[in-house]
């Protein structure tokens, strides 16, 4: 089930009521949240409930029975989670290399037809609940939290349906504590749930949707056009589309989740506006980027052996994230551009230099978005050759104009892209210039606020439904 | 501001309405779209006047002036994107016939495009099938009536002041009214000399449609043919390179029960060299119609 569905709209409501009802006990609680979930997740595929079920049920017995053997019940888990995903995500990948190697050296080989079509579907949201669910057996295994007895509050924490299938990735130790809890939600948290919801909406459907057309019409035409400019334009509104989709579904999430009295932490932190890579993935996918320091880049040593060895953790932990976000070379190449930036930016440490000048803040700006939007090229590239001949292209200093012709594509496009923008500055003027008291006056320009991005939502929404980070 | 939820719900309202009621007509409604191409498939009324063919189809012949010629008949156009002639119209055309008339009549719009091999696999219907259950009722029942809620295209209301734009108007009985400004008929040569590079005439295909012609035929029911007019560019390259024989096709038809209608392409005008504009299509029809009911009067 889609947030931006008709289905969605019948289904969030019955939830509300249903579980406004229930919410003092306890119990009742947490099955409603399990069985609304299950619904939720079932509408897209009822089969892959079973998956969830699995992967859900080996990690709360890991975790009950991680007293009698710690490392046992450690491996089980972590060896059946990763199981699933590696046959359900990387099964097709890892069967064409092989393939392709077998050929390399003379012996054929068609792994990749033998793969049984069931699991080549890939199933929504996998990464997400399978990286949740792992965490709590580890935090289990480190003696960070007690295991929970109660099947159903952990069920209702590991399928809680606002960040189910595409994040954000909430650990057990935030969220057991809060499903404890009775909280009443108050009239301003309410408030503030539905500002979440609409902003929400509106990066995904308002921005990120029209965006869609045109990137996905530019990559699809992949090499007519070679003007720098317009390849520069294409990866642009790609940053954004991806930006807007993803951070817009973690405030519809995080909105869900204040009405229902919990908090999930921030998820996007506007991470263009940032003066170094390291402070981008401060501020990108938050959730994932802390999952992989605590559970990869620390647990592999992190910077405590050494700069060296701290640098090759820290290059692999983000070529692990590139592989997670999608079973193609692609993705690889993005995690590993990423990985040598950043290693560039600790070894030399430029931003602190160019920091000190006047002119240093801009500068960086342009040079963190260059790193970044080169490498989305690999991350949206339909594959490497692709995204060389991109890479390519806006390496060229082509600065032919002749594709500016009036298609309807890219006038939205462009359109859209300056909302993104002044969106983005209004967030950056907000911070430093405007700190309104709460008079009514300025409450009342906060319900016409919200009432006019509502209503953008509904006649400005663009084609696109689909969320890019399902996929993942 | 203990109740700012509810103010903003009745502001909220309030734009809605405003924006729905001012809001420029969109040049290509989505909902209505999106229930257009699922009624084709699941209709529930019966027909006795039957338009087959490809996007040249449903853009170019109209029911609704074809019925003011044929007054007692219910006319429906089955064209669809890409589409050929395979078991699977044929299915569709046999299911929306009315039986119980005995005077059915279906026709055929030919485009050499129409019997390639590319168009026989045509996967268009297929995918609307797909439509079933609570998808076809939200369709069918919410979708239908959502067109005030359509999508508002800034790009479109540059268009407008500007003079550019593509037009739909959908028709609930299968015909697109459409319209492009400026009109360019060079588009669609470009478009035809890289597609029949590597996908021509299939005798295949052309077998299926005289199969099916003759059995139409033997079920009583007339089956008329033409080929749709088009920009006389496009006529001469779809001739030399698609592989289709319009003398060769003719006689085959007519030779498996069907009939051919003579159609003066010059009389007609398109907007991209291709697909005929929506006075045209009028014309078109209103022409077709007479000839239908000439020959049918002399038979």
């Amino acid at each position: 089930m889609l947030f931006n569905s008709l289905i969605f709209a019948v289904f969030a409501p019955v939830f509300f009521v249903v579980y406004n009802v229930v919410k003092n006990n306890q119990r009742l609680k947490w099955i409603t949240i399990t069985v609304f979930s299950f619904i939720f997740y079932g509408w897209w595929d009822w089969r892959f409930l079973f998956l969830i079920l699995f992967s859900g049920l080996l990690d709360y017995i890991s975790a009950l029975n991680m007293h009698k053997s710690k490392r046992f019940f450690l491996w089980l888990s972590l060896i059946g989670n990763l199981g699933c995903l590696s046959i359900f995500k990387y099964s097709t990948f890892f069967a064409n290399n092989i393939d392709w190697f077998m050929r390399l050296i003379g012996i054929e080989s068609s792994l990749s037809f033998d793969i049984n079509t069931f699991s080549i579907v890939l199933p929504v949201g996998i990464s997400f609940y399978t990286f949740q669910s792992m965490s709590y057996t580890i935090d289990v295994y480190k003696g960070k939290m007690k295991p929970v007895k109660n099947i159903f509050l952990f069920f209702s924490y590991l399928s809680m349906f606002p960040q189910l299938v595409a994040g954000p990735i909430v650990r057990a130790r935030d969220l057991f504590p809060q499903l404890l809890k009775n909280r009443k939600v108050t009239t301003v948290e309410n408030w503030n749930g539905l500002k979440l919801i609409v902003f929400g909406f509106f990066k995904k459907t308002v921005i990120a949707d029209n965006l869609a057309p045109f990137v996905n019409e530019a990559f699809r035409l992949n090499n007519e056009i070679d003007s720098t400019i317009y390849w520069f334009f294409v990866i642009s509104c790609f940053a954004f589309q991806i930006y807007f989709d993803f951070s817009g579904y973690s405030d519809i999430a995080r909105g869900l989740a204040k009405w229902m009295g919990l908090h999930f932490r921030l998820n996007f932190n506007h991470p263009y506006l940032s003066f170094s890579l390291k402070e981008f993935w401060q501020k990108w996918h938050i959730s994932l980027s802390t999952w992989f320091r605590d559970y990869v880049y620390i647990p592999l040593g992190g910077s405590k052996k050494g700069f060296y060895l701290g640098l090759f953790f820290m290059f692999l932990t983000m070529v692990i994230s590139g592989f997670w976000h999608g079973a193609a070379w692609t993705f690889i190449i993005w995690g590993a551009l990423h990985g040598v930036f950043l290693g560039i930016e600790r070894i030399t440490k430029y931003t602190q230099y160019i920091e000190k000048y006047k002119i240093g803040k801009p500068i960086l700006l342009l040079i963190i978005l260059l790193q970044v939007w080169f490498a989305w090229v690999f991350f949206r590239a339909e594959n490497i050759e692709q995204a060389f001949s991109i890479c390519r292209h806006m390496l060229s200093f082509n600065f032919d104009i002749s594709f500016i012709n009036y298609s309807t594509r890219m006038a939205n496009a462009f359109f859209f892209f300056l909302l993104g923008v002044v969106f983005e500055y209004c967030f950056l003027i907000s911070t430093r210039r405007f700190l309104f008291k709460r008079t009514n006056l300025v409450l009342m320009l906060d319900v016409l606020t919200i009432s006019v991005i509502t209503v953008t939502c509904i006649f400005f929404r663009g084609p696109q439904s689909d969320f890019i980070y399902f996929q993942f | 501001m203990k109740y700012r939820i509810v103010y903003m719900l009745l502001v909220t309202l309030l734009l809605v309405f405003i924006v729905g009621f001012f809001r420029p007509e969109p040049m290509n409604s989505k909902t209505s779209e999106s229930f257009f191409w699922n009624n084709k498939v699941n209709d529930t009324k019966k027909y006795n006047f039957i338009i087959s063919g490809d996007s040249r189809a449903y853009r170019g012949v109209s029911p609704d002036e074809v019925e003011t010629i044929f007054k007692n008949f219910e006319a429906k156009n089955l064209g669809f994107s890409s589409g050929g002639f395979n078991e699977e119209i044929f299915k569709l055309i046999n299911k929306y016939l009315d039986t119980k008339k005995s005077d059915n009549i279906v026709l055929i719009c030919l485009t050499p495009f129409s019997l390639t091999n590319s168009a026989y696999e045509s996967g268009h219907i297929k995918s609307l099938e797909k439509n079933r259950g609570f998808e076809n009722w939200k369709i069918n029942n919410l979708t239908k009536r959502l067109t005030f809620f359509d999508p508002i295209i800034p790009s479109e209301i540059a268009a407008r002041y500007y003079g550019y734009g593509y037009y739909h108007k959908y028709y609930e009985n299968g015909w697109i009214e459409s319209e492009k400004h400026p009109k360019n008929r060079d588009i669609a040569p470009k478009l035809y000399a890289k597609e029949f590079a590597n996908n021509n005439f299939s005798e295949k295909s052309f077998q299926v449609l005289l199969d099916n012609i003759y059995d139409l035929t033997n079920k009583n029911v007339k089956v008329f043919t033409l080929r749709m007019p088009v920009y006389h560019k496009l006529k001469a390259l779809e001739d030399s390179l698609s592989g289709f024989n319009e003398e060769i096709v003719k006689s085959r038809i007519i030779n498996n029960g069907g009939s051919w209608l003579n159609i003066q392409d010059s009389l007609y005008s398109t907007y991209d060299g291709s697909h005929l504009d929506g006075e045209s299509a009028k014309l078109l029809s209103r022409d077709i119609a007479k000839k239908i009911k000439s020959q049918l009067v002399n038979e």
